[in-house]
C-alpha cells in the first residue's frame, strides 16, 4: 500500500491524500492520532475482497496537505470527510474509525446519520477523554509524551511498544512508517497542530444524539490498550441504542496490528448483519 | 470504611508533596533529554541556521514556548537568522513579512547575561517587537546571549504570549546550558569551515602543482621523444649487472631496430659491438664517476644484427636518489660516410695539384726537349745520321704531351677554352669518329633528347670526357657482343637532388642541367673498384695509366658540373654526367690567325724563369733569323721593355712565375707600352688568370709544349715594330 502514491483530493485550496482498493459497498476507513492510512494495511487486501475500501490521510497527517490556519479538531474532520466522501461519489457507506478517528466516527454518525450504513468504533476516544481547549495548552502528560515522541524516535517507539499487544511486532519497517511524518518540520507542527486542535466539546456536545442514534453501531476494545480505558468502550455501549460490543484479547491500542484477521473477519459479519 | 480525618489530611500532604516531587522529576527528565535532543541535532547538523532553527524548535516543543528566534545585528538593526513559530507553517515567513526586532538603545545589545522580561520590559527595551503570521503577543521573553559567536551580538529571543515571566524564569539555566552547547558547537563549525577552506585551498594548490608538474612532464617527455639522437636511461646502481635500460626513447628504439618495450627490457651490453676489449659497463660507470660526462666512438648491433658506429656520451645523473647514466647515441655511418667522400676529395684535391704542378714542370721540360729536338732535326740535313732517332725522341716527347694533357685534365688547370657547346651535335659528330673504332659486336646507341639547352663549355674537353667514356664502356664489353648507349637529358635539379650527387664536388647548385649518360652491357665492377675509378694513376686494365677517368673527373669538376656512376657487377655500368646549363653563351672568340706579316727579322722579348726554356726559344727563334731577348723574371722583363721600348715586336710571356707572376707583369708591360703584342705561353691555363687578361687584347696564346714551328709561324704572325707604327 506505501509502495503506490495516494490518490489526491482537493477541497478549500486543501488536499487530502487516500488509497483506494476493490469494489463493493463502500468503506470509510480513518485513523486516529500520531498513524495515518498506514494503520490499516494489514486489514485492506482482505477488506477489499469484497468492499470498496477508501483509506484516507486525515488533513494534517501523511501525505495530506499540512496548514497551521485550519483546526484539524474533530467537528472540522467530519465536515471535511462528509464533503470528501461526497466528492468520491458516495451516498451511504460505511465508517470505521480507530482513536481520533473513533470520535470522528460518532460525530459522523450524530451530524449526518443518513449517509452511514454502519459505523465501528476501534479503540475510539469518546465523551471527555479528552481535556477541554484552554487546558490542553497545560502541560499534560500525554502532551509532554506526544511532544517528546515528535522529537525522538525512542520516544515514539515507546509510544508505540506501550500500543501494541504483541510488541515484537514494533518492527523497524512499522516505526519507519509511524516515523515518516516526524521527518520534516513541517510533519512535526502539524502533528502538534492536530494535538492542540483537540476538544472534547467536538465529543461531549453529542453525547445526547449518540444516545438518539439510530446508526448501527459496532464499539471494538482492545482488551490490551493500555491509552483507552475499557469504561469508554462500554459507556458508548450503554448509551448508543443497539451497538454491539465486542472485546478482543490480544490486542492493544493499536489492534490493526495485532489482530487484523480477527478485524476484518468482524467487520465482514457486521457489514454482512 | 471510616477514616480518621487527620490521617487523610496527613496522606493529602504527602500525596502532593509526591505530586511535586513527579512533578520536578518529570521537569528535570525533560530538560535532560531536551539537552540529549539538542546535543544529537548538533552532531548532525552543519548548517548554522539549520543548526539553530532545530534547537530553537526543540526547546519550543519541549518546552511549550510557541516562538523562538536567533537575533543577529545585521547592520544597525536586528535581523532573526533563524526561527521557529510553532503555530506559522514552514516557509510561511516572508508571506506575511518578516518579524520586526529594533531595540531603543543598540549599544545595549546584545544583553550581557541571560534574563526574563515582561510585556513592560519588553517595551523599555525594544521600539518593535513584532511577531507576525499568526501574530503573538508576548506576555513573556527570554533573551539568552551567545556570547562571542562571530561578535554579532547574536541571542537567542524566546516569546510565550500565555505563560508569564516567573513561569519562564525557571527554564533560563537549562536555556543557557543549550546555548552553551549551541556556541561550543558553532566555534567548532566555524573551525571545520576555515578547516575546510584552508583544505581547500591546499587542494588547489595541490592541483595546481600537479598541473604544472603534469606541464613539466610533458615537455621534457615531448623533448625525450622529439630528440634527434637516441636517448637510453641506464641503471647505475645495480651491481653486477650489464647497464639495465630504464628508459629508452623511440629514436634509440628505431636506432638499434627494437620495439620500446624490448629495449626496455634489455641492457645496455647486450647492444654493444665493440668486443671483450671494451671495458665494462661498471668500469665505465666508474669512471664517470670521476669525469661527469664521457663522449667516445662505439660499435652498436642492431636487432637484425648488423653492426653501426655511435657516438655515445654518458651523463651520471640521480634520479630520487638513484643513479642512472643518460646516454645520448648519435648514429655515425653516415657522417663516417661524408668524412671519407670528403677525405677522397681532399686527396684527389692534393693530387690534382700535384699532378698539375708535375704536368707544368714537365711541360715545361717537353717544350725544351721538343723544341731543342726540332732545332737538331733542322740543322741536320734530310739524311743525316741519327736523324731517324731524333724523330723518335720527337714522337716520345709528343706522346708525354698527350699524358701531361690528361694530368692537367684532371687537375681541373687544363687548357680551358669555353665557348657554347651543342652537347647532342658534340655526341653526333664525335660518334663518327667512334664508330669507326667501335668493333661490330658492339651497338652504339643514340638517345639525344631534342631541344636541349646550349651548355657553356670547353669544346676539346667534353669532347675527351664522352671519347674516355665510350671507350671505356666498349673495353668493358671485351670480347662479347654488347650495347654502349649515349643518352642526352635536360633536367632540373632542387636542392634535396643535388645532395643526390656525392662525386660532383661541394659546388654543385640547385638550377638546369643537360644530363649525359654513357651506359654500357659490359662486366660491372666490384664496389672495391668502383670507390677508386677516379682516383689517379688506379687502372685495372693492364695497359692502362690510370688517367682517364681522373681526367673525366677533374674536367666535369672544372666546369662545376657533377658525375655519378652506377654499376653492379656483371650488369654493365652508367656514367651519369651533369653540365650546368649556359645563361648567355659568350661569343666563340676566333683563333688569331696566324697570317704571315713578312718574313723580316723580328725582336722577341722572352720571360720565362726557367732557363732552359729561354735557350730553346732563343735557339729556335735564332735558327729562324730572329733576335731573342731574355728575361729571367718578370721584374726583369719589364725592365727590357723600358729600355729597349720600341725596338721590341713580340713579348712571349710565361703565366706561371715565381716573383711578380704573369699577370702582373702583363698589367705593368701594357701599361708601358701598350702598342707591343703580347703572346702568353703556359704549361696550363688558369680559367681565372685568362679571363682577366681577356680584355686587355691578349695577342695569343700558345699552350706548352710547342714546337720550334709553331712558335716561329706565330712570331712571325705578328706585324713587326715598324709596320705596327705605320
Amino acid at each position: 500500500m506505501r509502495n503506490q502514491p495516494p490518490q489526491r483530493w482537493s477541497s478549500d485550496g486543501h488536499e487530502l491524500a487516500y488509497h483506494r482498493f476493490g469494489q463493493g459497498a463502500p468503506v470509510l476507513l480513518v485513523h486516529g492520532i500520531t498513524t495515518y492510512s498506514f494503520i490499516w494495511q494489514r486489514l485492506l487486501p482482505d477488506l477489499a475482497r469484497n468492499h470498496e475500501v477508501v483509506a484516507v490521510d486525515l488533513l494534517g497527517c501523511g501525505d495530506s496537505d499540512k496548514p497551521l490556519d485550519v483546526s484539524y479538531g474533530i467537528a472540522s474532520q467530519v465536515e471535511r470527510l462528509e464533503a470528501f466522501t461526497r466528492g468520491l461519489g458516495w451516498d451511504r457507506f460505511s465508517i470505521v474509525g480507530h482513536d481520533i478517528g473513533g470520535g470522528i466516527v460518532q460525530r459522523f454518525a450524530v451530524d449526518h446519520p443518513d449517509r452511514l450504513d454502519h459505523a465501528v468504533v476501534m479503540n475510539g476516544v469518546a465523551y471527555d477523554f479528552w481535556p477541554v481547549q484552554p487546558i490542553i495548552l497545560m502541560r499534560t502528560p500525554i502532551i509532554r509524551q506526544l511532544a517528546m515522541a515528535s522529537l525522538d524516535l525512542g520516544a515514539l517507539r515507546m509510544i508505540v511498544r506501550r500500543g501494541l499487544f504483541h510488541k515484537e511486532r514494533a518492527t523497524e519497517e512499522l516505526m519507519a512508517a509511524f516515523w515518516k511524518p516526524m521527518q520534516t518540520r513541517a510533519g512535526r507542527k502539524a502533528f502538534l497542530h492536530f494535538a492542540g486542535s483537540l476538544d472534547n466539546r467536538d465529543l461531549t456536545s453529542i453525547a445526547d444524539g449518540l444516545r438518539r442514534s439510530r446508526v448501527p453501531f459496532l464499539i471494538i476494545r482492545g482488551m490490551d490498550d493500555v491509552y483507552l480505558s475499557a469504561e469508554i468502550a462500554h459507556k458508548l455501549h450503554r448509551e448508543i441504542p443497539g451497538s454491539r460490543l465486542l472485546e478482543i484479547p490480544e490486542a492493544g491500542h493499536f489492534l490493526q496490528e495485532d489482530q487484523p484477521g480477527r478485524l476484518v473477519r468482524e467487520l465482514e459479519t457486521f457489514f454482512g448483519a | 470504611m471510616t477514616q480518621d480525618p487527620l490521617e487523610y489530611q496527613d496522606l493529602m500532604d504527602r500525596l502532593q508533596v509526591v505530586e511535586k516531587e513527579n512533578e520536578l522529576l518529570a521537569e528535570r527528565a525533560e530538560e535532560i533529554s531536551l539537552l540529549g535532543l539538542v546535543a544529537e541535532q548538533l552532531e548532525r547538523e552543519r548548517d548554522p541556521v539549520e543548526l539553530l532553527t532545530s534547537v530553537l524548535e526543540r526547546v519550543c516543543i519541549l518546552k511549550a514556548i510557541p516562538y523562538g528566534a536567533c537575533l543577529e545585528r545585521v547592520g544597525g538593526r536586528l535581523e532573526a537568522t533563524a526561527v521557529y513559530h510553532s503555530h506559522r507553517a514552514e516557509g510561511a515567513e516572508g508571506a506575511d513579512g518578516a518579524d520586526r526586532f529594533q531595540v531603543r538603545e543598540p549599544g545595549a545589545w546584545p544583553p550581557s547575561r541571560a534574563m526574563v522580561l515582561d510585556a513592560g520590559d519588553c517595551a523599555r527595551m525594544f521600539e518593535h517587537l513584532e511577531i507576525a503570521g499568526p501574530d503573538l503577543l508576548p506576555a513573556a521573553v527570554a533573551l539568552i546571549p551567545l556570547k562571542q559567536h562571530r561578535d554579532s551580538g547574536c541571542c537567542l529571543l524566546f516569546a510565550d504570549a500565555r505563560r508569564g515571566p516567573g513561569e519562564l524564569e525557571p527554564m533560563l539555566p537549562m536555556l543557557e546550558r543549550v546555548v552553551d552547547l549551541v556556541r561550543a558547537h558553532l566555534v567548532k563549525l566555524a573551525l571545520i569551515s576555515e578547516l575546510r577552506q584552508l583544505t581547500g585551498d591546499l587542494d588547489l594548490k595541490v592541483a595546481e602543482r600537479t598541473r604544472e608538474l603534469s606541464r613539466s612532464e610533458e615537455r621534457y617527455r615531448i623533448l625525450f621523444e622529439h630528440v634527434p639522437d637516441g636517448i637510453l636511461l641506464v641503471d647505475a646502481d645495480d651491481e653486477g649487472c650489464f647497464g639495465r635500460i630504464e628508459d629508452a626513447n623511440a629514436v634509440a628504439a628505431a636506432l638499434h631496430g627494437y620495439s620500446l618495450e624490448e629495449l626496455r627490457a634489455m641492457d645496455l651490453e647486450s647492444l654493444s659491438a665493440t668486443g671483450p676489449e671494451l671495458e665494462s659497463f661498471e668500469a665505465r660507470v666508474w669512471r664517470l664517476r670521476q669525469l661527469d660526462t664521457v663522449r667516445e666512438e662505439l660499435q652498436h648491433r642492431r636487432k637484425d644484427g648488423s653492426v653501426f658506429p655511435v657516438e655515445a656520451i654518458g651523463t651520471l645523473v640521480q634520479v630520487q636518489g638513484h643513479q642512472y647514466v643518460l646516454g645520448f647515441f648519435r648514429d655515425l655511418t653516415e657522417r663516417k660516410r661524408a668524412e671519407e667522400a670528403l677525405l677522397g676529395a681532399q686527396r684527389a684535391e692534393s693530387l690534382g695539384i700535384l699532378a698539375g704542378g708535375i704536368a707544368h714542370d714537365f711541360n715545361n721540360l717537353l717544350t725544351a726537349i721538343i723544341g731543342q729536338t726540332c732545332i737538331a732535326l733542322d740543322r741536320q740535313g734530310p739524311h743525316g745520321a741519327g736523324r731517324e732517332n731524333l724523330v723518335k725522341a720527337l714522337d716520345a716527347s709528343e706522346r708525354a704531351a698527350s699524358l701531361t694533357r690528361q694530368m692537367l685534365a684532371y687537375s681541373g688547370r687544363g687548357k680551358f677554352s669555353l665557348q657554347a657547346v651543342s652537347i647532342n651535335r658534340l655526341i653526333r659528330e664525335n660518334a663518327v669518329i667512334l664508330e669507326a673504332a667501335v668493333p661490330k659486336r658492339v651497338r652504339l646507341e643514340l638517345d639525344l633528347e631534342q631541344g636541349l639547352p646550349i651548355v657553356v663549355a670547353d669544346l676539346s674537353q667534353l669532347q675527351q670526357v664522352i671519347m674516355n667514356l665510350v671507350i671505356n664502356g666498349i673495353e668493358a664489353i671485351g670480347a662479347a657482343a654488347g650495347l654502349v648507349a649515349v643518352r642526352t637529358r635536360a633536367v632540373r635539379l632542387g636542392q634535396a637532388d643535388c645532395a643526390m650527387w656525392p662525386r660532383s664536388g661541394p659546388s654543385l647548385a640547385p638550377g638546369d642541367y643537360v644530363r649525359i649518360e654513357v651506359q654500357d652491357s659490359g662486366c660491372g665492377m666490384a664496389e672495391a673498384v668502383r670507390s677508386r675509378i677516379f682516383e689517379p694513376f688506379y687502372s685495372t686494365k693492364a695497359k692502362g695509366h690510370g688517367l682517364g677517368l681522373s681526367a673525366v673527373q677533374g674536367i666535369i669538376r672544372g666546369h662545376r658540373g657533377g658525375l655519378g656512376v652506377d654499376s653492379v657487377e656483371g650488369s654493365g655500368t652508367t656514367f651519369r654526367i651533369l653540365l650546368p646549363v649556359g645563361l648567355s653563351a659568350e661569343p666563340v672568340a676566333e683563333p688569331p690567325r696566324l697570317a704571315a706579316h713578312g718574313a723580316g727579322p723580328r725582336v722577341v722579348l722572352v720571360i720565362d724563369d726557367e732557363n732552359y726554356l729561354l735557350e730553346v726559344v732563343r735557339d729556335s727563334l735564332e735558327a729562324a733569323g730572329h733576335v731573342a731577348i731574355l728575361a729571367g723574371s718578370g721584374e726583369e722583363g719589364l725592365e727590357r721593355v723600358s729600355q729597349q721600348g720600341d725596338g721590341i715586336d713580340l713579348i712571349l710571356l710565361d703565366l706561371s712565375m715565381p716573383g711578380l707572376g704573369g699577370v702582373e707583369t702583363f698589367r705593368r708591360i701594357r701599361a708601358m707600352a701598350p702598342a707591343i703584342p703580347v703572346v702568353l705561353t703556359s704549361g696550363f691555363a688558369e680559367e681565372e688568370s685568362v679571363a682577366q687578361l681577356k680584355d686587355m687584347e691578349l695577342a695569343g696564346f700558345l699552350q706548352k709544349p710547342y714546337r720550334a714551328r709553331t712558335l716561329v709561324a706565330l712570331v712571325e704572325s705578328m706585324p713587326a715594330a715598324k709596320d705596327r707604327k705605320a
